[in-house]
């Protein structure tokens, strides 16, 4: 049976290794983008099961990107360092599935993806 | 409905839509440095001071409460702490048994380190605090990888003590050129030596890491440039990447976009090192 599926977007290349590095258990097939809009594609073709989404980027923002998402089949979890309680709440109310916090935790990933791959089977 | 915007930094990095309220959030909390252009709708983007509404905000002093004081007071705890866990076991300051998993430790200390990460701190850290961050960063990275020796020798209390090593020869010496956007490296590796790709076993050239033995200390997440000469070859490893970890001797950097070629080069030059 295929793996499923979880997509890394974040244009620092640094925390997209980290992320992979924190997945490394984590029963998956992990794939990249480095901007929205090569997120958009990846999602796309390949409709991951899990979206890792990070809020500032070039081209579409995140916020843009989890707009265009709201609704579909993947499971969006938005990264990021600007966690102010409003921020955090405008993207749950857009859609995002959770909400970390950066400088990421490795298991605190663990955790989250683990828990959206389940939610997405169910 | 309020009005919303969206905000591009120097690297036109974009954030939005968002509204003038969790702009002002943000800015307070120091998170919003960097504003060079803004917009109302994505697409067209104007210098700031053509959005006076959010200039005025943008603009603003971060008030005492929300910056400096709390970070004075942020640099005090984290000096005092460090003073505190000079004398102390680590199992103590990790708060695991001596007996725990490498995993249990592993949790443990990732659990305290992230929130030191240097590179990871907001771009208006003092460098006071971020100095301290630093100290406590290395402190506890200094006790993990006194652990993870402890895992990697277990029956070293065990078995009578090994016969003298033979002398060997210290680690190749890396250049170093400070610059205002990283580091550069130069290191030229004798032949046989592959020490830079193997002698940090959690980041090695499998990962595509390479480790710099140096007497500098370098924050982890300053970008590198390295350069890399092989003894015998023509051909120089060039690459870029960023330092992940830092500890005594030397720092390892994680090597970014290294292409088949590259990884091919490093792959036999640690396979002929390690079967000679």
């Amino acid at each position: 049976m295929a793996l499923p599926e979880v997509l890394i977007v974040d244009d620092d290349q640094l925390i997209r290794a980290m992320v992979r590095d924190a997945l490394s258990d984590v029963p998956c097939e992990i794939r990249e983008a480095d901007s929205g809009d090569a997120a958009l594609a990846v999602i796309a073709e390949r409709s991951p099961a899990v979206v890792l989404l990070d809020l500032v980027m070039p081209g579409k923002s995140g916020l843009e990107v989890l707009k265009i998402l709201k609704g579909g089949k993947s499971r969006v979890l938005v990264l990021s360092a600007l966690d102010t309680e409003a921020l955090v709440q405008q993207a749950l109310a857009g859609g995002a599935h959770g909400f970390l916090s950066k400088p990421i935790h490795p298991l605190d990933v663990q955790n989250l993806v683990r828990g959206a791959l389940e939610a997405s089977r169910s | 409905m309020s009005e919303e915007y969206w905000l591009a930094d120097s690297e036109a990095r974009v954030l939005g839509p968002i509204g003038l309220e969790v702009i002002t959030t943000l800015h307070a909390r120091g998170k919003l440095l960097d504003v060079r252009a803004v917009s109302r709708d994505g697409r067209k983007f104007v210098p700031l001071r053509e959005m006076p509404e959010l200039q005025a905000v943008l603009l603003a002093p971060v008030t005492v409460n929300d910056g400096q004081r709390a970070q004075q007071e942020a640099t005090r705890q984290i000096r005092d702490w460090l003073a505190s866990i000079q004398s102390r076991a680590t199992q103590e300051i990790f708060k695991v048994p001596q007996s725990a998993s490498r995993d249990a430790w592993r949790a443990a200390f990732f659990s305290l380190v992230h929130r030191y990460v240097p590179s990871r701190l907001p771009p208006d850290t003092t460098p006071e605090l971020r100095l301290a961050c630093e100290d406590a960063f290395l402190a506890l990275s200094e006790r993990m990888v006194e652990i993870e020796r402890q895992f990697r020798a277990p029956a070293a209390n065990l078995a009578p003590p090994p016969p003298p090593l033979p002398a060997v020869e210290p680690p190749p010496t890396a250049r170093l050129n400070h610059r205002s956007n990283g580091v550069q490296v130069s290191l030229s590796l004798r032949r046989g030596d592959a020490r830079p790709f193997t002698q940090d076993l959690e980041h090695s050239w499998q990962t595509d890491c390479l480790f710099i033995a140096t007497a500098e200390r370098i924050v982890p997440g300053t970008p590198v440039e390295v350069a890399v000469g092989f003894e015998g070859h023509v051909t120089q490893l060039h690459a870029t990447g960023r330092v992940m970890a830092s500890r005594v001797g030397g720092f390892t950097v994680r090597l970014l976009n290294l292409g088949e070629d590259q990884r091919g080069l490093i792959r036999t030059w640690v396979a002929r090192a390690t079967t000679k």
